[in-house]
């Protein structure tokens, strides 16, 4: 098996799956290009340490959630979580769905967040989840249930949509 | 309504990127392009093609046997040092013996012995006819898959083989540079499958277990800016010029290694930085395609030629770079100040143009490595009210309310030092959640929660290396030292130290925190402190 191969193959299939994840953690656009640019660097620097190549894409997942709580909390010693989230909600961006993404966000318990951004925003399924966060499958559909009726709430609250 | 149709309605009503921004494609890009796609071409299926005429080698063996002065001839007939480019007499003190044999098809190979360093490992084959008649073949080229502990792929730099009279039959040689897993040399483990061997096919599998008493120490000499980017210099051709930068040389016991970049002229010319249009432009030239020869030369401070290479470039199609290359010369001494790199154009007459020179400064004064760490700037942090002194080779701002100091190490990560004047609104924060504000050891305890709670996964493990009241200059404070593990195998980590501290009874953090690596973390502990201790009010 050719590893460079598949690494290329795995950045080129999940771009947008990555690009999701670190700006539904991080928000800030600055922030979210150095979490990918340095967990792109950790992963090809200790891809040795990779038992299973088949694995490559939820390894890759982790670091980058990994990266991304690295600079979350190189900046939470400095300002506040609370006051940093509205600095960048009111930043200027190119599309406009983010604000919605990350309204869900601030507003559920933040341990379900990576559940939430793994499984509703990257569809990624609940074995992968499990491998990238570490944890049993059965603690995957647990928070999973719990998140479900989170985001029924948060999304009922914002919009006339009901369930 | 079940949960696969509410997930359904869920994922419909969340508003999210659908597409990758530029910015970010251009980050994948130039990723793969640096790291991906130039040892994609070269690492892949690792097909060697080089193929030696028979004749050429069977009279510099004879020569090498007829001499018989070096070890080495007495149990393989070649010449090793300068047929691979590395030190011929400590290459020798390195050799390990195997005598493992594999027979396949109608040959029988024999893996005799081994010898490797922190850069180099070299492969010594005996091949012979099963049948054990006379061997004869027209082609002596080996083709092989190479996996470093089971799944790193790894290429053959090079190769070399001859008929031995002696066994008649055939005598092989491999070299692979191995300088990227140094870090592993204490578990590592080489599997050698090789498919076609001197136009034969067959299947013979070979397995190392390197011995661990044999790893040696390296020294290494990075040449890279606070963005972890070698310098790049300028190399003329008959069209437009490319750009190679030296990034970085690792020196062992019987080889060297260095990797070098060579760019793209669009990238590096002033004028096409970024500009789509022109670079276009140039590469509908006729000339853009060209190949044109090169010559590169290491030379010794003596000036003492350490290694001479042909090489052909070809601009790629419109990508930075066209190619990382990794060159292997002799080992040389630590007193060693300096390495001179120069590339020869070559004309339609082979006369030879010097296009470039780059002088490599070794020693610690010329090294940046050292100029790292000496306080020659001193930076304002306006927000909180004091001056601090640093080394120029670390970048500076002040961002989100603190004074940030960070470089790129030299493993692959970045090293930061903050200073942070806590504000009244994060002292609130931190109070009403039960923190006394008033007190060092409450402040660094409360950040030290945070920072590991903020990672938000409870996989992760935390330990506390130490924490305690200290001084550091004049200022007395809190101090903790913890590790944050990402991983199982621990190699993942965060080491953070901080330390609380009173400056005119306001409340300050100074904080370091690594990734992923002890020795980083130790190369900046003094440097840390010598920061702190010149803050200025």
């Amino acid at each position: 098996m050719n590893l460079n191969k598949v690494f290329i193959e795995v950045i080129n299939e999940n771009r947008l799956n990555f690009y999701r994840a670190a700006k539904a953690i991080l928000k800030n656009e600055d922030d979210v290009e150095d979490a990918i640019q340095d967990a792109l660097e950790t992963a090809y620097k200790n891809i040795y340490t990779l038992k299973e190549p088949k694995y490559l894409k939820t390894w890759m997942m982790r670091i980058l959630i990994n990266k991304c709580y690295d600079i979350l909390r190189k900046k939470s010693r400095a300002v506040p979580i609370e006051s940093d989230t509205m600095e960048n909600m009111v930043e200027e961006h190119d599309f406009t769905s983010k604000v919605e993404m990350n309204i869900i966000l601030d507003n559920v318990d933040p341990n379900l967040r990576e559940i939430i951004i793994l499984f509703y925003f990257n569809n990624y399924k609940q074995d992968e989840i499990a491998k990238i966060l570490d944890i049993p499958k059965g603690t995957v559909k647990s928070r999973l249930h719990r998140a479900r009726q989170e985001l029924i709430y948060v999304i009922n609250s914002n919009n006339e949509w009901d369930i | 309504m079940n949960d696969k149709k509410i997930d359904k309605k869920i994922r419909a009503n969340i508003e999210m990127p659908n597409v990758v921004p530029d910015n970010i494609n251009k980050i994948f890009d130039r990723f793969i392009d640096e790291n991906l796609q130039e040892n994609l071409n070269c690492n892949g299926a690792m097909k060697i093609t080089t193929t030696r005429k028979i004749a050429t080698m069977v009279a510099s063996a004879l020569a090498t046997v007829a001499t018989g002065g070096v070890i080495y001839a007495a149990v393989n007939g070649m010449d090793i040092g300068k047929i691979f480019n590395i030190n011929q007499a400590n290459y020798e003190k390195e050799i390990i013996t195997i005598q493992e044999e594999v027979t396949s098809g109608e040959l029988n190979v024999k893996l005799e012995t081994y010898a490797m360093d922190c850069n180099a490992i070299v492969i010594n084959y005996s091949v012979k006819a099963k049948n054990n008649e006379e061997l004869k073949l027209s082609d002596v080229n080996i083709v092989a898959e190479t996996y470093v502990n089971n799944e790193i792929p790894l290429k053959i730099v090079s190769q070399e083989a001859f008929y031995d009279e002696e066994i008649k039959g055939y005598r092989a040689s491999t070299l692979y540079a191995i300088e990227q897993f140094e870090d592993t040399l204490d578990n590592f483990s080489m599997d050698v499958e090789i498919t076609e061997l001197l136009g034969k096919k067959g299947n013979w599998k070979f397995n190392l277990k390197m011995d661990k008493s044999k790893k040696v120490e390296n020294r290494t000499y990075f040449f890279r800016n606070m963005d972890g980017y070698a310098e790049k210099f300028v190399v003329k051709t008959n069209y437009l010029p490319i750009a190679m930068s030296i990034n970085d040389i690792s020196v062992s016991n019987f080889s060297s290694v260095t990797n070098i970049s060579i760019y793209n002229y669009p990238f590096t010319t002033k004028g096409y930085e970024n500009n789509i249009l022109k670079v276009a432009e140039a590469a509908k030239s006729k000339e853009w395609k060209e190949v044109e020869p090169l010559k590169i030369e290491i030379l010794d401070s003596d000036g003492n030629l350490l290694y001479k290479e042909y090489y052909n470039y070809t601009r790629a199609e419109m990508s930075q770079v066209l190619k990382n290359k990794k060159i292997i010369f002799p080992n040389f001494s630590n007193e060693m100040k300096e390495l001179t790199f120069k590339v020869y154009l070559i004309g339609a007459d082979k006369q030879e143009e010097l296009v470039a020179t780059k002088v490599i400064k070794l020693g610690d004064e010329a090294n940046t490595s050292s100029k790292r760490f000496n306080l020659d700037k001193t930076v304002k942090y306006e927000g909180g009210d004091i001056e601090v002194k640093t080394s120029s080779m670390w970048r500076c701002e002040e961002r989100n309310g603190h004074l940030s100091i960070s470089r790129a190490n030299d493993f692959g990560g970045v090293t930061e030092i903050q200073i942070i004047k806590f504000s009244e609104e994060v002292l609130n924060n931190m109070k009403s959640k039960g923190v006394d504000i008033n007190s060092e050891k409450s402040i660094a305890q409360a950040v030290e929660k945070q920072d590991f709670e903020s990672e938000n996964d409870k996989n992760n493990k935390e330990k506390i290396i130490s924490e305690g009241q200290t001084k550091i200059g004049n200022y007395e404070g809190y101090q903790m030292i913890y590790t944050t593990e990402l991983d199982e195998s621990g190699s993942m980590f965060f080491k953070d130290r901080i330390f609380a501290f009173k400056i005119n009874e306001k409340m300050y953090l100074a904080s370091i925190m690594v990734d992923s690596s002890n020795e980083e973390y130790e190369n900046c502990r003094e440097f840390f402190e010598k920061v702190i201790s010149s803050i200025k009010y």
